[in-house]
């Protein structure tokens, strides 16, 4: 069985060079500091929110008139709000609902725009119309027009990602179809037309890998926006609606008490700062790592 | 034995019963259109116009011509990447510009590509073995552990190694990646290869590696070439027969020794006599041509060639010249004969 | 006393620095050129040819990946000591520099003939009318039909061939001494290559302008070159006159080259001649002759010493260990073969 031999030859050989390769990307993220510091901001804030409230003793629905807005404390660490509720535990389950509403319209936004961009990148017909529609929708603010559909589809913590990745999928259909049709020309996808491959392989199977590393750049800034936006319409009062805490809304509720009560504006403020920072710093790198042509380089 | 009478020669030689064509390509042609920014038609681009030629089973067809002549466009038409304006190509007793797709997909299997630039024909995330399988997948071929024999059987075949079954194609230099290109087009057993310049981005010591490699391959595999490049001696080297191509056109068709060494066509004649002999102080005489190649928008009337043709002769720029069998079996479209 | 030669390179190394750590790309070079002669450079892509010739000009970037050893001579005056300001007037001047690509070298933004009059004015005291008469004259120099209309065509107006002339036009518009031509007629089809060729040769002719020529292609060389230097891997493997490299080489390598490329007159029923292998990376270089790996007739003494570049007799030289031997051997079997 000659052949059964070299196919085991050829599993080891592919374990071998897995792990050679998987050894060789990892080395060459760490040696981008930066990429590493925002890989351990986002760690730490994922971390803080799966298991955060594990750790904590306060409920941070649990209201005390007693100590309204408490200054920080041995038993309050980051003090309280308005209806005496503790700040860091609502900060903590806050951390939840944002990084849930960040990644969940990446996610989505990434998927749909996807496809998107891949279509339009392919049929000429479906480009102008699919195209049109996103120049439309980015014709718009992103708050404005996520206040707009909030309005029109109600407060709730879906509605909140449902719109923001209404709002998110043109940006990411924008960079995948030009990064499309640039991969549509290589000789690679006329090799796969002559040997008579269907559209749905050539654009989900040789196309769609080839324009990920823009793809997955770019969604972490969504990832990073989004967290903003959500901030933004709590602050206005369009987002997740009371009495479920996001750093967004906290922030809110500190506007108004600003002058008596800095803790509750500075440490949302200071989560919000960090996880676009964390998500930025990592998509930066992801960039370098992932672009081709310092890969080239490295041959 | 049926005899003929060489007159040249003044021999009389066995007529060789030709072997039946694999593929007859009649009176192809491929025009495109240009189209201003209003959508109105501006000019037709006459990228292939009525050319004809056979391919016979086990060997090597060259088709050469300068940057622009429409050889990778016949190609291509070929393979249906680009669909032919008019004309028909006759494979195994049935045209295959009039099959519907899906019966066409059949055929594919049958007709296979080498692509000129190793660097942008392979998928840069894909590992080897996956570009190399995927061919198998589309056309339905053996189950996974079948499959993944087959490739490392054409790994070895095109000289490389099971090693490379799970490498990038970014860790490979050119000519290594020419030989996947191959490993693709063979993997489902073709019996036509269409090689579009399989050689012109490469070295010159790994060219003479690859065209080696092409020709064991031929025989080892009965395959039948469609040579497609712009270096005459490389051409000359593989090929049984040599087609001519200028601004679209056949100029000269022919078998390769009486094509070089008796060229008859003035654009075959200044090609041969321009390409670069490597030998210092060799004598002979060359035919510099004047000017460009007029563009293929605006094409030349009556012969496409008279505009730099240092015979032309009053009736060129009038008329059309019909492809005549001017030698045994040697067939040139001129005015001259 | 011999004369002074034009161009004098020596023992010219050129360290790039890049992720993956130092590498020398040029290796110890040297190689001269006469006044009014026509130098060929030839060897594989990563051979360093092209280096070389950027080198002359200094075209890379010295604050952070490049650094040079060695002298390079113009007229007895070291390029690689002079201050950029110095260089800067140096090039298009005295020494001009023609590349592969016609299209990327020339600036879709102007018209040709404005690109041609810059570069004049850059270097002498003209006025604009004279370089624009400059540039015309130039122009119907290197052989444009109508220049007095072309001078003011874009270059995306002009085919490849015209606007390889163009490149010409430009580099030898303030007359320069020499002449680098890098790869010019690779892009270009024969007939036209053929152009091209012919008005090299006619102007060097006309006006003993001395060129470097660099190239891949053997014919190309013997066609347009009086004297070759051969290139493998950063080093010259072999150097002599054009009629002599090609009547006698002495490397395998060059000997390899020769025989590889296929021949018009060639038996076709032959298998052409293969050099085995590829070329080692600049990473990983070997210890000995740095052709020990794909050389036939290599053995333990060319993989563990390097050769030295030898001088025969008429200036031919050769960089192996076992020259004399091949040829006695080739000698023999030809021989053998003769009876």
């Amino acid at each position: 069985m000659e052949a059964l031999e070299k196919r085991e030859e050829l599993i080891v050989i592919k374990s071998n060079l897995k792990k050679q390769q998987r050894q060789l990307f990892i080395r060459r993220f760490f040696a981008n500091k930066l990429a590493v510091v925002g890989l351990a901001i986002i760690i730490f804030l994922i971390l803080l929110s799966i298991l955060g409230p594990l750790v904590i003793s306060h409920d941070p629905y649990g209201m005390k008139v007693d100590d309204r807005l408490g200054a920080p404390s041995s038993i309050h660490l980051l003090g309280t709000d308005e209806f005496g509720r503790d700040l860091l535990s609502r900060i903590i389950y806050g951390a939840q609902v944002s990084m849930g509403v960040g990644f969940a319209v990446a996610a989505i936004a990434s998927i749909v725009g996807m496809a998107v961009g891949l279509y339009a990148s392919y049929y000429r017909v479906l480009d102008n119309v699919l195209m049109r529609i996103c120049d439309g929708i980015m014709a718009f603010p992103a708050i404005l027009l996520a206040i707009a559909l909030m309005a029109a589809l109600g407060a709730s913590t879906n509605n909140v990602i449902l719109s923001l990745s209404i709002v998110y999928i043109p940006y990411i259909a924008r960079v995948v179809r030009s990064a499309a049709l640039v991969v549509r020309e290589e000789t690679y996808i006329e090799a796969m037309k002559a040997q008579g491959a269907s559209s749905w392989r050539i654009i989900w199977l040789h196309i769609a890998p080839n324009t990920l590393s823009p793809l997955i750049v770019q969604a972490t800034f969504i990832f990073a926006n989004a967290i903003i936006v959500e901030a933004a319409l709590s602050f206005l009062g369009a987002g997740v609606p009371a009495p479920d805490p996001s750093w967004g809304n906290i922030l809110y509720d500190g506007k108004k008490v600003i002058f008596t009560a800095w803790w509750m504006v500075v440490y949302p403020g200071i989560c919000i700062v960090l996880s676009v920072l964390g998500f930025n710093l990592f998509g930066d790198g992801l960039r370098d790592l992932l672009d081709p042509h310092t890969n080239q380089a490295k041959k | 034995m049926l005899m003929q009478v060489d007159k040249k020669h003044n021999t009389i030689q066995p007529i060789i019963e030709p072997s039946k064509p694999l593929l007859e390509v009649n009176g192809l042609k491929k025009h495109f259109s240009v189209r201003n920014p209003l959508g109105r038609l501006e000019a037709t681009v006459k990228a292939v116009n009525n050319v004809s030629f056979q391919l016979h089973e086990g060997q090597t067809y060259g088709l050469v011509g300068e940057s622009g002549c429409g050889k990778s466009t016949t190609g291509r038409t070929l393979l249906r990447l680009i669909e032919p304006t008019e004309g028909e190509a006759i494979f195994q007793g049935r045209d295959i510009f009039k099959l519907r797709k899906d019966e066409f997909q059949k055929i594919r299997q049958d007709m296979q590509m080498v692509f000129q630039d190793p660097y942008s024909s392979l998928n840069p995330r894909k590992r080897i073995g996956h570009t190399l399988e995927e061919p198998l997948k589309i056309h339905g071929i053996g189950k996974k552990s079948e499959r993944v024999d087959l490739v490392m059987d054409i790994l070895e075949k095109v000289g490389l190694r099971m090693e490379h079954f799970y490498r990038y194609p970014h860790e490979f230099s050119g000519g290594q990646r020419q030989r996947i290109g191959l490993a693709r087009a063979l993997i489902v057993n073709p019996k036509l290869v269409i090689c579009d310049e399989p050689v012109s981005a490469l070295d010159v010591s790994i060219q003479s590696q690859i065209i080696n490699l092409l020709r064991r391959l031929q025989e080892e595999l009965k395959l039948t070439y469609l040579f497609i490049a712009h270096d005459i001696s490389v051409v000359r080297h593989i090929s049984d027969r040599i087609g001519v191509m200028y601004l679209g056109q056949m100029v000269e068709d022919a078998p390769t020794d009486s094509l070089i060494s008796n060229p008859l066509h003035p654009y075959t004649q200044a090609l041969l006599s321009a390409v670069p002999i490597a030998k210092p102080n060799f004598q002979r005489e060359r035919i510099i041509l004047k000017g460009e190649i007029p563009s293929p928008m605006n094409p030349p009337s009556g012969c496409i060639f008279h505009t730099r043709c240092p015979k032309a002769m009053k009736i060129c720029k009038t008329d059309f010249p019909i492809i005549k069998e001017v030698a045994p079996d040697h067939f040139v479209g001129c005015h001259l004969y | 006393m011999l004369q002074q030669p034009l161009l004098e390179i020596k023992e010219l190394k050129t360290h790039f620095n890049t992720e993956r750590g130092r590498v020398t790309a040029v290796d110890g070079i040297s190689f001269h050129l006469e006044e009014g002669e026509i130098l060929g450079v030839v060897g594989e892509s990563g051979c360093g040819k092209s280096v070389t010739s950027q080198s002359i000009l200094r075209l890379f970037d010295e604050k952070y990946t490049v650094k040079y050893d060695g002298e390079i001579l113009l007229n007895g005056l070291d390029l690689l000591k002079l201050p950029m300001s110095k260089m800067q007037k140096l090039r298009g001047n005295d020494v001009s520099m023609i590349f592969q690509d016609p299209l990327s070298s020339l600036n879709p933004v102007y018209t040709i003939g404005y690109q041609i009059a810059e570069s004049v004015m850059l270097h002498q005291k003209l006025s604009k009318k004279a370089a624009y008469e400059r540039a015309v004259e130039m122009l119907r120099l290197t052989g444009i039909p109508a220049p007095e209309k072309r001078v003011n065509d874009y270059p995306h107006q002009l085919s490849g061939g015209m606007r390889q002339r163009v490149m010409i036009a430009m580099a030898l518009a303030c007359k320069p001494k020499l002449l680098i031509a890098d790869e010019p007629t690779t892009a270009l089809d024969v007939t036209i290559q053929a152009q091209i060729l012919d008005l090299i040769i006619g102007l060097n002719k006309e006006f003993g302008m001395s060129v470097i020529f660099i190239t891949h292609d053997l014919g190309v060389v013997a066609e347009v070159c009086t004297r070759v230097v051969v290139m493998y891997l950063g080093q010259v493997v072999e150097e002599a006159d054009v009629e002599e490299l090609f009547a006698r080489p002495y490397h395998p390598y060059t000997k390899g080259l020769m025989k590889s490329i296929p021949q018009m007159d060639g038996d076709r029923s032959q298998n052409l001649h293969v050099i085995e292998g590829t070329m080692p990376s600049l990473h990983d270089m070997p210890k000995g002759c740095r052709f020990a790996s794909r050389c036939p007739y290599a053995d333990e003494q060319c993989k563990e010493q390097a050769p030295k570049l030898e001088t025969l007799q008429s200036m031919h030289k050769v960089r192996c260990w076992h020259y004399e031997k091949i040829v006695e051997m080739e000698e023999l079997t030809y021989a053998d073969a003769s009876r």
